[in-house]
């Protein structure tokens, strides 16, 4: 959603702890983060604040389970959802970047769509693209794994596709339909 | 019979005057031996905690060596107690500025002072406004407009000088600029600039302006 960014982050935790000489948040235990159409879970939650207002966070999980992300594209009922076990967000950028064991998916209206997964995954959401680096060099590999269905017409629903059209048939055969 | 009155008062004469300040003395030693002694007037239990002067609608500032005003107390009452060398303050308004010039005040129905000024505890309605420093270090140069002062509000604070802390068993609500938090308690660490929330912790960071 455009207005996310203009909306403000509310956290929930069971602590916080701030530092007056970074003016940087540490919410612990239990943390909820909301903004606008976004919602972030985690156990620990590192958020800063410039003097523009914008934020930049970092959700990490608790040892061994994964943070949980979750935004509405702009305009389309399309939701991205993502976790990893570190979530870093750039509320400037509008940029979102996923670390290990990192999962993202598209959800058109509640059906699922696209599913990557791999090392690091970069979502950008003013474009909704989102970008997969299976980093080589972590030890067992980071295997890229997509799976990205059919886009029908951006924004139409599928129920507008054409009729059936022929099935298409290899170069070779259509010199023939030429007689 | 005269003949023998006079000759005893020849010879007592000269001793009369000894005579007469023996007793003296002795009427001066019983009357010292009946005083009752200071035990015998002291009360059985302990102190009461009684005040022994108070102040009514007062204020009173205390000033630096060079001048600069350091602290200002304004109240209802104050009420000084000997037993325990406190001060206590009904609908106080306390203002404190720091070498740096950073002001703090602070308000609230009920302000008790210990005997050294190290600690102060306050309850009911408690407000407590702090100027603060802009943030030091590589962040800070980027950083234009001066830090925003931060507002505590609280049904209790305690306030220690020696390290300066702030600590609050209750509800709290804290802003500063464009951010808020609740929680269930605080603790906040001047020397380090920490402060910590805890229990039911509820953070609100607006992009551009305050929550109001």
């Amino acid at each position: 959603e455009r207005a996310d960014r203009d909306r403000p982050l509310n956290i929930e935790s069971d602590a916080l702890r701030y530092e007056e000489r970074t003016q940087t948040s540490t919410f612990t235990g239990h943390v909820v983060a909301t903004k606008g159409t976004i919602v972030m879970r985690g156990a620990q939650l590192v958020v800063r604040q410039e003097p523009d207002g914008q934020v930049s966070g970092t959700l990490t999980a608790a040892p061994g389970e994964r943070a949980f992300f979750r935004q509405k594209r702009d305009g389309v009922d399309e939701f991205i959802e993502g976790e990893a076990e570190r979530i870093e967000y750039d509320g400037r950028a509008d940029r979102v970047r996923f670390v290990r064991r990192a999962e993202l998916r598209r959800l058109r209206g509640e059906t699922l769509a696209d599913q990557v997964t791999g090392e690091v995954i970069v979502y950008e959401h003013a474009s909704g693209q989102f970008s997969v680096d299976g980093v080589r060099e972590v030890p067992g590999g980071g295997r890229v794994r997509a799976v990205i269905a059919p886009r029908a017409a951006a924004s139409a629903p599928t129920s507008a596709l054409p009729a059936a059209t022929s099935p298409l048939r290899p170069a070779s055969a259509l010199g023939g339909a030429v007689r | 019979m005269k003949a023998w009155l006079g000759l005893i008062w020849q010879r007592l004469g000269p001793y009369l005057p000894i005579l007469i300040m023996a007793v003296f003395a002795l009427a001066t030693f019983w009357l010292v031996r009946s005083m009752p002694t200071e035990r015998g007037l002291a009360p059985e239990g302990p102190p009461s905690h009684e005040p022994d002067y108070f102040l009514v609608r007062f204020g009173w500032r205390n000033f630096g060596p060079g001048g600069e005003l350091v602290r200002e107390v304004i109240g209802d009452t104050l009420r000084h107690y000997p037993d325990t060398g406190s001060v206590e303050v009904d609908q106080a308004q306390l203002a404190t500025w720091s070498p740096e010039g950073l002001r703090t005040s602070a308000r609230a129905r009920h302000v008790e002072v210990n005997q050294d000024r190290s600690v102060i505890r306050m309850e009911g309605a408690v407000h407590v406004t702090r100027d603060s420093a802009p943030a030091t270090g590589p962040l800070a140069q980027r950083e234009r407009e001066p830090a925003a002062p931060w507002e505590y509000f609280s049904e209790a604070l305690v306030m220690e000088s020696q390290p300066e802390r702030w600590s609050s068993p209750v509800a709290v609500l804290i802003r500063r600029g464009p951010q808020q938090f609740r929680a269930d308690a605080m603790v906040y660490e001047r020397p380090s600039g920490t402060l910590t929330l805890s229990g039911r912790v509820r953070g609100e960071l607006w992009p551009n302006r305050s929550p109001r």
